[in-house]
């Protein structure tokens, strides 16, 4: 599934870029996740993804993006009662972001930048695992997201970019640790963006 | 004015007094049966639950928690708005025209089919009920504490037997002869109807025969119907190694028909269940077992099973150990042949129900068929259910197909002693299997087998560790342990090689499930023991009271620490 993912992300925007030959970017970076719920945080704390996006503009400020985004983190099962063992467990989800986004261009002390809101929907593809048994659980699903971000246009080609993304991923399971799981939360990014025209 | 001034303290007090004296109504309300879930439901609203039926829970609920049932998706029907000075009875009668007294001076709902609930304020409700009509009165403390979720069935059918050639031995000791012989003895008394001095003295018969046995019997006295008392007889066949965990076979002595103080003689209807319990006594009482084997004949079961609810109540207040019972009711009457023998029990009780089936297939060729049927609660069995305690029904029919039952003509003559001796067998058989004969040469069993559990949960799933430990055995060279997710059935063993300590733990991955344990001790010769009595882990229940949800999880091995 993600293979296929990857694949159709991939076709999807060359052939963007081959009807629309403008502004071609591609972005590179991490940052802190902040997960919403409260139990997410009681077995893994915060989260520090990894992303890697393309966005192409298909009219002066109006465009697409997409990429790949990946989390994953260590923790340990919770004991319910008086248990005193460590049972540590591991989190990974991979998620692939379709988003529109619109940018405001400006400058700030002669440095060229964009300011830019977008809002779409995220596949994402979630597994945790429990290091000392044969005990998993996998599964995948659909959740929106909104961010805003500013793109520093240092040189012509490159540049730099910081983020906050806010993704809400419902699971439709319950946990014993309370209430109905959301693997979502705000993440706040930067890194590298290389601009192509 | 000064005058009214002094009133006032008056005014307040009286008010106080009123006030005191005014109680809310509680209501009896009926409770459709939801998903599995709704047992943990009800026990988290605290429902005061008197009766589970087979589609529905009978309660009790004051108004004002009507509107949090509401809330919590609880359902239910109105049966009576105030339950003050009441007396309520369950009867199970094929239309409301049976009853006409209660009718009269009382309410009659059906609750659902065939099972109907009366009431009445009258100072001796029983004697509203024809005497031949079965009855049990609703109990009047809660049976909440002991409703769980029904226990997986899969495991349930796929038990497999392996037979045990002493309990063969002991099952062809029965004797045909004796049976009859017991069967007359019970039908000499004319009536055995409770409140009759011919049911005491059939009491003593009963006594009597468990002391020729070399038995310690005892008499346990209890009040009925409101100026009448009478007797169960009790008497034990002491466990060896663990002596603490009960086996009950049991049977109600009492009798009745259209003209209960002249002329009952039951011998279809008792005399066959104690004629069974007594020659089981008598081959028992010579062998060597785990566990207490306990034969009880009750009296009062045919007023509303007021021997064994006394029995049962007292037990529970005891804290006994019962590990199930095994209730005889008509076992004689065939009216064809082969005639089948009937098991009717709760959700709890099914394994009980599974392992009668199995023994009466593998020691006396009787085919046994399993009814799991909470609305079959017209004889002893059922003051155990109300208790928690597992317990089941041997019938022959279900419906009934006796003429003769609850008639004068219910003779010896009428009997088929085939069908009877083969059932008398099946029971002794599963007495015995589940008591569990001691083997000269193996070791004994371990004994004391307590279990610690933690649960732990990350995101997605929940786990349990599992610590056991138990009393050594002499002579045991380690010990097994053994899991199942039925009680009493399908044990696997969960160790590689046998453990040395007296200390186990095990982890469970699936935390929504019961097991259960079982240990035996190894000796020379890689001998092994009888198991253990039994221990059992409960599920864990999300706080939301559902149940937990386990996706798409993966289970694909025992976990290790």
């Amino acid at each position: 599934m993600t293979r296929k993912s990857f694949g159709a992300a991939f076709i999807f925007f060359f052939s963007v870029l081959w009807v629309y030959p403008q502004t071609f970017s591609i972005r590179a970076g991490g940052g802190i996740m902040f997960p919403q719920q409260a139990s997410f945080r009681h077995v893994y704390g915060n989260a520090y993804p990894l992303v890697i996006e393309a966005g192409v503009r298909l009219t002066r400020k109006f465009g697409i993006s997409s990429g790949v985004n990946w989390i994953s983190n260590n923790g340990r099962a919770w004991p319910l009662d008086q248990g005193q063992d460590e049972f540590p467990v591991h989190f990974k989800m991979i998620s692939v972001p379709v988003s529109v986004f619109y940018e405001f261009p400006g400058r700030l002390g002669g440095v060229p930048l964009g300011v830019t809101l977008g809002l779409g929907i995220s596949w994402h593809s979630y597994k945790e695992t429990w290091e000392t048994f044969e005990l998993s659980y996998q599964d995948n699903k659909l959740g929106p997201l909104v961010y805003a971000a500013v793109d520093f246009h240092l040189f012509s080609r490159v540049g730099f970019f910081t983020s906050v993304r806010w993704e809400s991923v419902p699971t439709g399971q319950e946990s014993l640790l309370g209430g109905k799981i959301n693997l979502g939360g705000i993440q706040l990014l930067a890194g590298v963006a290389f601009y192509f025209r | 004015m000064k005058n009214l001034k002094i009133l006032r303290p008056f005014v307040l007090l009286g008010s106080f007094i009123l006030l005191s004296f005014y109680s809310e109504p509680v209501y009896l309300i009926r409770i459709p049966k939801g998903d599995p879930t709704q047992w943990s439901l009800l026990a988290e609203l605290r429902v005061d639950v008197a009766q589970e039926l087979e589609t529905c829970f009978i309660a009790r609920a004051p108004r004002d928690d009507f509107r949090f049932l509401r809330e919590n998706g609880v359902r239910f029907a109105i049966l009576d708005k105030d339950i003050r000075g009441k007396e309520y009875f369950l009867v199970r009668a094929s239309s409301r025209d049976e009853l006409p007294e209660l009718q009269v001076q009382g309410r009659l709902i059906e609750v659902e089919s065939g099972t109907l609930i009366g009431w009445t304020t009258a100072e001796d409700p029983s004697s509203l009920i024809p005497p031949d009509v079965a009855r049990k009165p609703l109990p009047t403390g809660s049976i909440l504490s002991y409703l769980r979720r029904p226990s997986p069935s899969v495991a349930v059918q796929e038990y497999q037997a392996v037979k045990d050639n002493l309990v063969q031995f002991m099952v062809d000791l029965v004797s045909r002869e004796n049976l009859r012989g017991l069967i007359q003895g019970l039908e000499s008394f004319q009536t055995r109807y409770s409140s009759t001095p011919n049911c005491e003295a059939a009491g003593d018969y009963i006594f009597q025969y468990f002391q020729a046995l070399g038995l310690d019997p005892a008499f346990e006295s209890f009040p009925f119907g409101g100026a009448y008392s009478s007797r169960n007889v009790i008497a034990d066949k002491r466990g060896e190694t663990d002596p603490q965990k009960i086996l009950i076979i049991c049977a109600h002595y009492d009798s009745t028909s259209d003209i209960p103080t002249v002329l009952a003689p039951g011998a279809d209807d008792n005399a066959s269940g104690v004629a069974a319990v007594l020659e089981a006594a008598r081959i028992l009482r010579t062998y060597a077992f785990d566990f207490t084997v306990r034969f009880i004949a009750f009296s009062g079961e045919e007023w509303g099973l007021y021997g064994s609810r006394n029995y049962a109540a007292q037990a529970r207040n005891r804290g006994d150990d019962i590990i199930g019972v095994i209730n005889l009711d008509m076992i004689a009457y065939a009216n064809l042949m082969p005639e089948d023998l009937e098991l009717f029990v709760n959700s709890d009780s099914e394994w009980l129900a599974e392992r009668f089936r199995i023994a009466a297939g593998e020691y006396s060729g009787l085919r046994a068929n399993k009814f799991v049927d909470a609305s079959m609660v017209y004889s002893d069995h059922a003051p155990f259910w109300d208790t928690g305690y597992p317990a089941l029904l041997g019938i022959e029919d279900g419906p009934l197909t006796n003429p003769y039952y609850h008639e004068t003509t219910d003779t010896v003559s009428t009997l088929n002693f085939d069908f009877f001796t083969a059932a008398t067998k099946a029971a002794l058989g599963t007495a015995a299997e589940l008591a569990q004969p001691v083997k000269a040469g193996y070791p004994r069993s371990p004994t004391r087998l307590t279990a610690q559990t933690y649960g732990y949960s990350s995101l997605f799933n929940t786990i349990r560790t599992v610590y056991l430990s138990w009393t050594a055995s002499p002579d045991a060279f380690g010990y097994n342990i053994y899991r199942s997710s039925a009680s009493h059935l399908n044990y696997q063993k969960v160790n590689s090689s046998p453990v040395q300590s007296t200390a186990f733990v095990n982890t469970v991955l699936d935390a929504d499930k019961f097991y259960y344990y079982v240990v035996t001790a190894v000796g020379g010769g890689g001998l092994e023991s009888n198991y253990s009595g039994e221990v059992e882990i409960e599920p864990i229940l999300a706080s939301s009271s559902q149940g937990v949800s386990r996706g798409a999880s993966s289970l694909e091995g025992r976990g290790k620490r």
